[in-house]
């Protein structure tokens, strides 16, 4: 089932989808799947929601619900940079791009991977203005 | 990633991070992968997918692809399905060709998107770069081309396809049950099969089917024709498009509906429409004749669906107007009451106008058919304007027909309509003219609100001037009663005597009303002329300068008579009154010559007819008119009897007063001679009025030539009467004789020349 935290009623405080779904970012609140990213001590455990995540990317999509879908919990993402992931995340729950010299590459490198094309382009583009 | 080359020394630290995530791996490892791959596809083919791990596989097709070895896996992938299908699908389907065959088939089918779907979410990366970037097929496009080249394309297969399709069609369109749901499968299976376009649908299904559609309703719209009348074959297409449009709708794609309702218009009605519409004893005429609103219905319905279909029926109905409208409006039915006719021809504008609404559903053109056969049946006749009026006429005269103000408005309101379809509106003005000052003069208004009703209709459609001297009428009725209160208190304080006379006279404004400048004749008795000198005399010291002459012909008077009877004859032995005379008073209502001639009867008991012409100086013609309704009638009604006692009059004929009179009303009113000629009651003027309303025309003509002229200067004919017609269309339309005649007589005025250089050109000379 779905985590539910004791927070009552955060949702009435949150005027937008945006600032709702910015919210559930890296929340276990609601989530559904949660990612093991990274090798070794880098590790991390990031929480989700497969509904989010299928949206916004086709693999995610045939992942989640595709012929050979996984019904595990906890993925392990060990080739991904964590940084690199949080920067998808939140880029396909608040459409806000957080990159900068460090992280340009990976998150490249992982909005190629998982297919999603925008961020791809907002790299690319920070890449020929900085770079 | 050679695209992004161009970094320098600062992003060092990134590009080798970068590194450590974009080795490249050596061909052992590549094939190693590959082989993972290809067992996992073949894995998903066979429907085996336990123990698949999506992003394991994923991961490898990615690196793969990342490695350029996207070639190697399209050439790969193509060959494991290839293989698939023709070893495993494609047997398949050839056995299952007796039991089941489309449902089969579309359980393969739709397994192997499955599949498909499968196998594409693992080269995502893949369809993104090359199939996006390289114009390569997607891996979708890939198996769907596939299926199509390895198991479709069978022949036995295709055939079998089709067959199977369109048998259950066939069944479907009889009524029978059949499997609909099989059908609606395979088209979506052809539509995807098609890819982007729709190629593979129309081979496999569409065209056969079409091709097959249009067979059966050739032979089938044959074979109807040859049995039903046109309401039941009109039917018959009705319910078939319905049927074809819900099938279309429910099992096949939503793009052959359009098409097949196509091929219903197209060989059921295009190809048979003009037979229909003129069937013979069920066709438009006879559905127009026998009042088949809800068949004209259907018939707008489904012609109106084809190019020309509308057309073709209000061709049709357009002869079928004409013909039934010349024969109630023509000429040549001389014997029937004007008012009826123009009341035949309006109560077929309302049965038009019922199947315009009910039938036509308003449409424009058949309105457009409709008001043109009418313009066209109206105008024919020369005798419309004058009809037109009387119908108008009849309405507004009070009295014999008890109808209300609504009724009467609404009469109003038909004859507009025929009005502004006329095209010689002056002509009509001339009628109505007379009828309203019979109206007005004879005091036979129903009212003058209704009156004025009519006048602003009129003036709505054809602006003042064409109202102006009508309008001008009724300004000359308020202003007589005006100066009759005036001359009634003037008398009052003058010692003068009318010797009893109630004199009541009417100032008509000369040229307003449809008066003769030479009025007939007439030596009216002393009395009344003397009364009439005190109005004349009171009156032209009012108004100083102005002429006042007398209309006998339009006048009427009031006479009292007094009828001493006479001796029962004996040959009436039960009658116990004999003997007795009895005296009988009654008052006459009479015209002014009738009144003339009446009055000479106090003077001398008898009278010849050459005597009264004489003493009374009436023209021949008005006083046969006045004495015939004296002396010819029911016996017991005629004021004078005449010796010898026939209706023929000849100069020595002698009148006497008839004593034995009798009427049971006190008031008798003399009836007028149905006459065709009489002035002052509108009948069919004929001849007269067209004259004149011709002379007018001239000098309308005339005038505006020369206006047209002074404005241009020079002109050719044709431009001129180009222009001619465009002013003047509103009041009528002139001939080109006519205006030939008047350019002529224009010439000869020196108002214009021809041009030395151009005999068909004028110029203007100021």
């Amino acid at each position: 089932g779905l985590h539910r935290e004791p927070m009552y009623n955060w949702q009435a405080t949150k005027n937008s989808l945006k600032e709702r779904f910015a919210f559930l970012f890296n929340n276990e609140l609601l989530s559904d799947v949660r990612f093991i990213v990274g090798k070794g001590r880098q590790a991390q455990r990031i929480p989700a929601h497969k509904f989010v995540l299928a949206a916004g990317s086709a693999v995610f999509d045939a992942m989640f619900n595709g012929g050979m879908a996984t019904t595990s919990a906890e993925i392990e993402l060990p080739d991904v940079e964590p940084a690199a992931f949080l920067a998808l995340l939140r880029f396909l729950y608040s459409d806000e791009v957080h990159i900068g010299p460090e992280t340009v590459m990976t998150t490249l490198y992982t909005a190629k991977k998982y297919a999603v094309p925008a961020l791809e382009g907002y790299c690319v583009e920070f890449l020929t203005k900085h770079l | 990633f050679a695209n992004k080359g161009a970094f320098n020394s600062p992003q060092q630290i990134i590009l080798l991070r970068f590194q450590v995530w974009q080795m490249d791996i050596d061909d052992e490892s590549v094939d190693r992968l590959w082989i993972i791959l290809k067992a996992a596809i073949q894995q998903i083919l066979r429907k085996d997918t336990g123990g698949l791990c999506f992003s394991e596989l994923y991961n490898i097709a990615y690196m793969l692809t990342q490695q350029r070895r996207a070639m190697k896996m399209y050439a790969g992938l193509k060959e494991i399905i290839t293989q698939h299908l023709s070893s495993n699908v494609k047997p398949e389907m050839v056995d299952s060709q007796k039991n089941n065959f489309l449902g089969i088939l579309y359980k393969t089918w739709s397994d192997y998107l499955v599949e498909i779907t499968m196998i594409e979410d693992i080269f995502i990366r893949m369809d993104q770069i090359y199939a996006k970037n390289h114009g390569m097929d997607s891996v979708f496009a890939i198996g769907v081309t596939l299926f199509k080249e390895q198991v479709l394309s069978h022949s036995s297969i295709k055939k079998q396809l089709q067959q199977l399709l369109l048998g259950m069609i066939d069944q479907d369109r009889k009524g029978e049950l059949v499997d609909r749901e099989n059908i609606r499968n395979i088209c979506k299976m052809l539509m995807i099969l098609s890819l982007d376009g729709r190629s593979l649908y129309e081979e496999y299904f569409e065209e056969p089917f079409l091709s097959r559609s249009i067979k059966l309703f050739q032979s089938e719209s044959r074979k109807l024709l040859a049995e039903k009348s046109a309401d039941k074959y009109l039917k018959e297409v009705e319910d078939r498009i319905e049927e074809e449009e819900e099938r279309a709708l429910s099992c096949l794609d939503i793009s052959t509906g359009e098409r097949i309702i196509q091929v219903v218009e197209q060989e059921m009605i295009v190809k048979h429409m003009r037979t229909i519409v003129e069937m013979e004893i069920s066709g438009l005429v006879h559905m127009l004749e026998h009042t088949k609103t809800q068949d004209l219905a259907r018939m707008y319905r489904l012609l109106g669906r084809v190019p020309g279909g509308l057309k073709l029926m209000c061709d049709c109905m357009s002869s079928y107007l004409r013909q039934r409208g010349q024969l109630l409006f023509s000429q040549e039915k001389a014997g029937l009451n004007p008012v009826d006719q123009i009341q035949n021809l309006l109560d077929f504008k309302a049965q038009c106008d019922h199947f315009l609404s009910e039938s036509f559903n308003n449409n424009k053109l058949c309105n457009q058919t409709i008001i043109g056969e009418f313009e066209h049946i109206f105008n024919l006749n020369t005798h419309s304007p004058e009809y037109l009026s009387l119908f108008i006429h009849d309405k507004l005269t009070k009295g014999t027909k008890c109808l209300t103000e609504q009724e009467v408005e609404s009469y109003l309101d038909k004859a507009l309509m025929l009005f502004k379809i006329l095209q010689e509106k002056d002509m009509f003005e001339k009628y109505y003219k007379q009828h309203l000052s019979y109206r007005l003069l004879s005091n036979m208004s129903v009212s003058e609100h209704t009156e004025k009703s009519m006048i602003l209709r009129l003036k709505r459609e054809c602006g003042f001037q064409f109202t102006a001297k009508l309008e001008g009428m009724f300004k000359d009725m308020s202003i007589s009663t005006t100066t009759m209160e005036e001359f009634l208190s003037h008398i009052q304080t003058v010692p003068i005597s009318l010797s009893g006379l109630n004199l009541t006279v009417k100032v008509l404004t000369s040229g307003v009303w449809p008066t003769q400048p030479q009025a007939p004749k007439c030596s009216i008795p002393s009395i009344p002329s003397t009364a009439f000198e005190v109005f004349r005399s009171f009156y032209l010291a009012k108004h100083n300068g102005r002429q006042l002459m007398l209309q006998y012909h339009m006048g009427w008077a009031d006479v009292n008579a007094t009828f001493y009877g006479s001796l029962q004859k004996v040959n009436d032995p039960e009658s116990n009154a004999g003997g007795a005379q009895v005296t009988r008073k009654h008052i006459l209502q009479v015209s002014t010559f009738q009144m003339t001639i009446l009055m000479l009867f106090n003077n001398r008991e008898t009278f010849t007819f050459k005597e009264i012409q004489q003493e009374t100086d009436i023209p021949d013609n008005d006083l046969l008119r006045a004495l015939l309704p004296l002396y010819w009638g029911k016996p017991s009604q005629r004021v004078l009897v005449k010796e010898p006692d026939c209706k023929q009059i000849k100069k020595e004929d002698i009148f006497t007063v008839n004593d034995e009179f009798s009427s049971k009303k006190y008031k008798v009113k003399m009836k007028l001679v149905p006459g065709k000629k009489e002035a002052a009651v509108p009948q069919k003027e004929g001849e007269k009025t067209r004259y004149r309303v011709d002379q007018e025309r001239k000098l309308q003509i005339e005038a505006a030539i020369v206006r047209i002229m002074k404005s241009k200067n020079r002109l050719h004919h044709r431009a001129l009467v180009t222009e001619l017609t465009q002013q003047l269309q509103g009041s009528f339309q002139p001939s080109s004789a006519v205006v030939k005649t008047c350019i002529e007589t224009l010439i000869e005025k020196e108002f214009i020349a021809r041009t030395p250089e151009d005999e068909r050109a004028y110029v203007y000379i100021a």
